[in-house]
């Protein structure tokens, strides 16, 4: 339904940002279709790469009783509150909110761990960072 | 020395586990938050936390640089995660003789979002029982160490959850149009408590009364995938609303008894549910700070929680006075009802034959889960030909 072949098959090129186990996204993702808008923390202005990488993809030998896949995703949130609620933790608060504009070809999306969050698995050709924008 | 910590848990996540919650050898509660991630270890601060304190964190009533300032008093720690050999998560928390720095502190206002955890390793309930597993998890507003609840509450949300289940699925069958003559169809949507209360927690496991076929498919899941659909926006009403759309009557009825019913008793919930013929985990949350705005757009949107129903039969009985009707359809079922307010049965004749124009509205008996159907006359035209 949305895009079956797009997900992690070891027998085709993985479309995605960054190399997904088997099965994932998981089948309760969804291809990101419509325009929608996400928030995302970034370290510094201009974003850079390195603000859309995974925490697996940043700790690669890190070991967490964690789901792989979500492990392997980004996480955003679909509002500004939330956003701004993140960015007091320790480890957060000189982050800016950046404001992520998906559109057909984002990739997958699916809402997970509390209200507001949602995991983003962005596909390799998206350009992220010229959809992101400072607020 | 280092203590041992138990993960027990993910109180915030965002790229990681942020904010945790564990639990030392003897039962002590600790809260630790992501301090350190540039260098080989991840490390967190942590305080250990009286359950009260706890539980007001957890509900969002005491942002989390306060739990840290009221708890520090007792010495902290740093904690670096740690795999357990039985493949779980632990943290090794060695006490620090200085004070706690000002920039490991969170900034003020700092809050969870007031809903418990996800129940995770539902995954091994389903599997352990060869069927499908939904683990309901509650948070309310009864600090305790022991993690009690209300049992009039707690039955109060199983019936609405078990009647948002039932109700989906029928929803989900009839949509199909191919099973309406499943005999077990009504029972099958039933859920049963299978373990009540897991340890450390107001959880209970539901399974399906009636046993999966061989490939441990159960038709609950038809109607948990509807909940599931009806709650992926909950942080946005308008959204949620076009979704209820889809639903509307009886289904959407259930949902908004359900909203309601979190509202009235101040409570937060979180399910997980899985299937051995699922590989996916499928998982929700629902805050009442959620629940609020979502009850209040959909309580006030007409003909949502309402069935269009059109019958068509001869009337066997009209009672002006009471508004009230019985109806005989061409398949020989009766159905009775009352007129809606405006409507008018004076003219009807008995024994006549009529087309019907109705809509079904649903209320639950309170506190026993069962369901009044009311058939309400909106409009009528006379089959002279019948």
């Amino acid at each position: 339904m949305h895009g079956d072949s797009a997900r992690a098959d070891t027998a085709q090129p993985n479309p995605f940002r960054e190399p997904l186990p088997p099965s994932c996204p998981p089948r309760t993702a969804s291809a990101v279709v419509a325009d929608r808008v996400v928030y995302r923390l970034i370290r510094a202005t201009p974003p850079c790469n390195d603000d859309f990488r995974s925490l697996r993809a940043l700790r690669p030998e890190g070991a967490w009783d964690l789901d792989e896949c979500q492990v392997r995703g980004l996480s955003v949130f679909d509002n500004t509150d939330a956003a701004a609620n993140v960015a007091r933790l320790p480890r957060m608060k000189s982050r800016i909110i950046c404001r992520v504009r998906l559109h057909d070809g984002a990739g997958f999306i699916k809402k997970t761990s509390g209200p507001g969050h949602h995991t983003w698995w962005p596909f390799a050709g998206y350009d992220i960072l010229a959809r992101c924008e400072v607020t | 020395m280092p203590i041992r910590l138990t993960h027990t848990a993910t109180l915030f996540f965002y790229d990681g586990i942020q904010v945790f919650e564990g639990r030392d050898r003897i039962g002590g509660h600790y809260v630790g938050v992501l301090v350190s991630d540039e260098h080989e270890d991840q490390l967190y601060a942590v305080v250990g936390v009286a359950p009260e304190q706890l539980q007001r964190f957890r509900l969002a009533e005491v942002d989390l640089a306060t739990l840290m300032k009221q708890s520090v008093g007792d010495g902290w720690y740093i904690a670096k995660p740690v795999v357990a050999q039985e493949g779980t998560l632990a943290y090794s928390a060695v006490m620090q003789p200085d004070a706690l720095p000002a920039d490991y502190l969170p900034a003020p206002g700092f809050l969870l979002p007031g809903v418990p955890e996800v129940p995770s390793n539902v995954g091994r309930e389903s599997a352990a029982r060869g069927s499908l597993a939904l683990v309901l998890g509650v948070e309310s507003r009864i600090p305790s160490e022991e993690h009690r609840l209300n049992a009039d509450t707690m039955g109060g949300l199983l019936i609405n959850v078990q009647s948002l289940v039932k109700n989906g699925f029928r929803k989900s069958v009839a949509r199909a149009g191919g099973l309406a003559k499943d005999t077990n169809r009504d029972n099958a949507s039933l859920l049963d408590v299978a373990a009540g209360a897991l340890p450390g927690s107001v959880r209970v496991v539901l399974v399906p009364a009636v046993a999966p076929d061989l490939f441990g498919t159960s038709p609950v899941s038809r109607g948990l995938e509807v909940v599931d659909y009806l709650l992926a926006e909950a942080s946005d009403p308008q959204a949620t609303l076009q979704r209820v759309r889809e639903y509307s009557g009886h289904t959407a009825a259930a949902f908004v008894r359900l909203l309601k019913f979190i509202i009235e008793k101040d409570l937060a919930i979180s399910y997980a549910w899985a299937s051995p013929d699922r590989r996916e985990v499928s998982e929700r949350t629902l805050s009442k700070n959620e629940a609020v705005p979502l009850y209040a757009l959909l309580s006030a949107t007409a003909s949502l929680a309402t069935e269009p129903m059109t019958l068509v039969g001869r009337l066997r009985k009209i009672d002006v006075d009471s508004h009230a009707w019985r109806l005989q359809s061409s398949d020989g079922k009766e159905h009775s009802g009352k007129a809606r307010e405006g409507v008018s049965l004076s003219g009807l004749v008995t024994d006549s034959a009529y087309t019907f124009y109705c809509e079904e509205a649903t209320e639950e008996v309170t506190g026993t889960g069962r369901e009044i159907r009311t058939l309400y006359l909106l409009a009528f035209t006379e089959n002279p030909t019948n």
